[in-house]
């Protein structure tokens, strides 16, 4: 796990010094927080991804993300209690991957500013556990569209803010087998966090 | 559907900041502090009408940005429970200074950690929170069907105020600002402290 850590690690910081002069390399750690739809909305989570942003055409960019964050109570206690029989606790955690295409604009005007557009497709692995009896324990893993916009802003030549507004969309099967939510379901999601540029370069400089 | 609102609210407004902030060239500096204030929401469960906080805060200025990143740690006092407050946010000062009072506004996360008194422990599902297992209780903030007797939260900040900065004054930088707190937990807070400049230029 530590190698596969570091490995990626390595490959990130290569692809940052290897980019073209005008790329960029971000990553981004981030917040979540689940503010509408049909999960639980008071919670949320973490993750963090990783991508490869380059000029295309006339101040717009394209960028390739990686994406991966674990949301805690993910799923609303009332559409999960009749998985397990009155005083059992049940536990529903999600782990979210997708990979998005962004859409970054630059701003003449205030090109430390760059508001983004995003879509992606992935997958979300829901964990129904309950502690202590095990026997009730399941997952699923559903498709999962998604889109969104946010904005991105540069601090310093490494490091920025970023903040942005995705759907999610999940595409489950009723008659699945296997898991423990079985319609499809929707939520919006924002996700607040840090950037981290490679290679260290002011936006004005790079389109 | 009042987070979405609010999540909304902060797009539009980082948009329009967007729209109207000059591409100036900032300074770097590093402010640090102390603050007190008094929270005025009032819920029957988490928190009294009245209750005093205090805190520390950092501020952080960048290179290429206007806007200053200040890190803030919140503890409010309030008998039989925990509530304190974690936040990051952005501020942005004012094109409309006098020579010596700066207004500012911002926006941010907090996240909120909160601890009640126990209730019976009936597990209910989803009984465990962010930050691990809880007892069950009917008294969680923030949504119905939320049963956590303690956890964490995230919430959006809007951050108003005024900070005072007089030549005869060099490294002290007081400051006053109302701070509403929009999510599962809910707080209104006016604040004032004092910073001190440790390094800038």
């Amino acid at each position: 796990m530590r190698s596969r850590r570091d490995s990626f690690l390595i490959l990130t910081l290569v692809a940052g010094v290897a980019a073209p002069a005008t790329a960029q390399v971000v990553l981004f750690p981030h917040l979540d927080a689940s503010v509408a739809g049909d999960v639980e909305t008071t919670r949320g989570g973490a993750g963090a991804s990783v991508g490869y942003h380059l000029p295309a055409w006339r101040g717009l960019g394209v960028g390739l993300e990686l994406d991966a964050a674990w949301h805690g109570h993910f799923f609303r206690d009332r559409d999960v209690a009749h998985l397990v029989p009155e005083g059992v606790d049940l536990n529903t955690d999600a782990l979210l991957l997708m990979g998005q295409l962004v859409l970054p604009v630059s701003i003449p005007r205030a090109p430390i500013w760059r508001p983004y557009g995003t879509v992606g497709l992935g997958v979300i692995h829901a964990l129904f556990t309950a502690p202590g009896n095990e026997s009730y324990d399941t997952d699923q893993d559903n498709l999962t569209f998604a889109a969104g916009v946010g904005m991105m802003h540069q601090l310093t030549r490494l490091l920025g803010l970023r903040a942005d507004l995705r759907y999610y969309h999940a595409f489950v099967d009723e008659h699945a087998s296997h898991g423990g939510y079985f319609e499809d379901y929707s939520f919006w999601a924002v996700s607040v966090g840090v950037t981290f540029q490679l290679p260290l370069q002011r936006w004005p400089d790079l389109w | 559907m009042r987070q979405f609102q609010a999540a909304l609210a902060l797009l539009t407004m980082v948009g329009f900041v967007t729209a109207i902030a000059p591409a100036v060239r900032a300074d770097t500096g590093v402010q640090v502090g102390v603050q007190s204030g008094i929270q005025l929401l009032h819920d029957d469960e988490l928190r009294p009408e009245n209750a005093p906080s205090v805190g520390a805060e950092a501020r952080l200025s960048f290179e290429l940005s206007p806007l200053i990143v200040a890190l803030t740690f919140d503890h409010f006092f309030v008998k039989d429970r925990t509530l304190f407050q974690v936040g990051a946010n952005a501020l942005y000062d004012l094109p409309l200074g006098h020579s010596f009072l700066y207004p500012y506004v911002g926006a941010g996360v907090g996240v909120t950690r909160f601890a009640l008194p126990e209730a019976a422990p009936t597990p209910s599902s989803n009984g465990e929170g962010l930050d691990g297992p809880v007892m069950s209780s009917p008294l969680a903030p923030g949504a119905g069907n939320a049963t956590d007797s303690n956890g964490m939260r995230m919430g959006l900040n809007l951050v108003g105020g005024v900070r005072f900065d007089h030549i005869a004054l060099p490294v002290l930088r007081p400051f006053a600002q109302v701070m509403v707190s929009l999510g599962p937990i809910d707080l209104l807070t006016i604040v004032g402290g004092v910073l001190f400049e440790l390094d800038g230029r």
